[in-house]
């Protein structure tokens, strides 16, 4: 019923139905000006009526399917997991909530951080650090971030080099763990790692020395 | 059918997942409370409250404490519906500390458990109907897990699309350099697996590529373990497959996870029981 109560509005959208009060009294010469009001009290009519027959009719669809057996199954089962998906997708990385980017996008490039001793041996980051390689990435970025720099600036000169090196160091790396582990000489390296084909580039960042 | 898409549990089954569950949930936050340095950006409930008291030992004995206090009660089923508020905010609080500072354990879904075992004692406060909290405490967990795999394919098909499956060569290089960071981290002599492992992904393109269809599939259907117990444990060994897979191929672990397949998920300790006694 709706649907062809629109008809006659759609064909007369153009010509009649937003006619002005000086178009009609141009038309209708004589008795223009009460036209205009029987046709606007007709229109604002008209609106209403569709506007709630419109509102029952999503009313009475809401409350089929909020009585719905799959409503309800829905929402005794489903209600945590829509409701964690949606807060999750619209506030993002805020504890509790998380997309959960594990490998979204699989492999960008990489830099690994390892540390040798005087002899070349390589010491665990867990062993020296008592932290993992993503923490000394945060070190790093945040070393970037601070020097408004990028790795292939620093490498372009030994003494930006040496400053990263020793930011690293220094937030990184405790005393008492070198003298535990008897290092005399700390060297610590970025390695680079880029695709395709999988390569790797080790840049030594700085060598300290320990009494 | 009807029996397939039963769902009942046992007050037994809830006390071993949730004893598992809190045992292991203790013994990581005490690792990440052990590795906390200074927050350098704030994350999660940490733009609220000031994280860096976590450097204090005092504030970390403190903390610890209470968790333990609240551990006790909640295995002893003792005020749930303030013991699940405390070691929510615990929870949150200790994890935001961590990711604040970069490393990731992927814990959230830790703290999302609490929470909505919390909403389960908080319904049950206002309508008294065992069945349905006896329910609820068990379901809630599976939908938030169910959740988080769901979440991450969409994610993967947000930033990559569909061509996400076809990064075979990427996932090769990715596979590589994952085992290189945990040779760096703890030194393990894995570097000749690592070149490995390369060599036969990068052999193996359509294989690799079925793989990552497969996985894809199983975050992005993952919410079909809302619907029973059964399925629940249908997916839960598909998943368990899954991580193992992610495992030996990258080395990749990730420790929320092992604790919800093995607590709410498949409950193993439960079964283990079960054997044990018949």
């Amino acid at each position: 019923m709706t649907c062809l109560a629109i008809l006659p509005i759609i064909y007369f959208y153009s010509w009649w139905f937003l006619g002005t009060l000086a178009e009609f009294k141009e038309w209708y010469a004589n008795f223009g000006i009460v036209l205009w009001l029987l046709k606007q009290v007709f229109s604002i009519l008209y609106v209403l009526i569709l506007a709630v027959t419109s509102l029952l009719l999503l009313f009475k669809g809401i409350k089929h399917i909020y009585h719905s057996k799959l409503t309800k199954y829905l929402t005794l089962n489903f209600s945590f997991f829509f409701l964690y998906v949606s807060l999750s997708l619209i506030i993002g990385e805020e504890h509790p909530f998380s997309i959960y980017p594990l490998y979204d996008t699989i492999f960008k490039g990489a830099k690994i951080y390892y540390f040798t001793d005087q002899n070349s041996n390589h010491i665990p980051n867990m062993t020296l650090t008592n932290t993992h390689s993503q923490f000394i990435d945060k070190i790093y970025k945040t070393y970037c971030d601070i020097e408004n720099t990028n790795f292939d600036k620093i490498k372009k000169k030994p003494s930006s080099l040496n400053k990263l090196g020793d930011f690293i160091l220094q937030n990184t790396v405790d005393t008492n763990t070198i003298i535990k582990l008897s290092i005399t000489m700390l060297n610590f390296h970025i390695v680079e790692c880029y695709t395709p084909p999988y390569r790797c580039d080790t840049t030594l960042v700085i060598s300290k020395m320990y009494d | 059918m009807t029996n397939f898409l039963e769902n009942k549990y046992t007050k037994l089954e809830w006390q071993f997942a949730k004893t598992t569950f809190i045992l292991l949930w203790l013994l990581l936050i005490s690792f990440v409370v052990y590795e906390f340095r200074i927050v350098k950006q704030e994350i999660g409930i940490c733009h609220l409250f000031n994280c860096n008291l976590l450097a204090y030992n005092f504030i970390k004995f403190s903390i610890i404490f209470s968790a333990i206090i609240l551990s006790i009660l909640y295995i002893l089923e003792k005020w749930m519906l303030l013991t699940t508020l405390g070691l929510s905010f615990i929870s949150m609080y200790i994890f935001s500390a961590g990711n604040s500072n970069g490393i990731f354990y992927r814990s959230e879904v830790l703290s999302a458990i609490l929470i909505v075992q919390f909403f389960a004692y908080l319904f049950f406060y206002f309508n008294k109907n065992k069945p349905t909290l006896e329910l609820n405490r068990f379901r809630y967990p599976i939908q938030v897990i169910a959740a988080i795999y769901v979440l991450s394919a969409i994610k993967k098909l947000k930033t990559t699309g569909f061509s996400w499956v076809l990064k075979n060569e990427e996932f090769a290089a990715q596979a590589k350099k994952s085992i290189q960071i945990e040779h760096a981290n703890w030194g393990f002599d894995i570097l000749s697996y690592a070149n490995f492992i390369y060599e036969t992904l990068s052999n193996n393109p359509n294989f690799v590529i079925l793989i990552l269809v497969i996985s894809l599939l199983i975050e992005l259907f993952a919410f079909v373990m809302i619907f029973s117990k059964k399925l629940t444990t249908i997916y839960g060994i598909i998943l368990l497959l899954f991580h193992l897979g992610i495992f030996l191929t990258m080395f990749v672990y990730v420790p929320p996870i092992i604790i919800i397949l093995i607590t709410f998920v498949l409950n193993i300790p439960y079964l283990l029981y079960a054997v044990v006694k018949n």
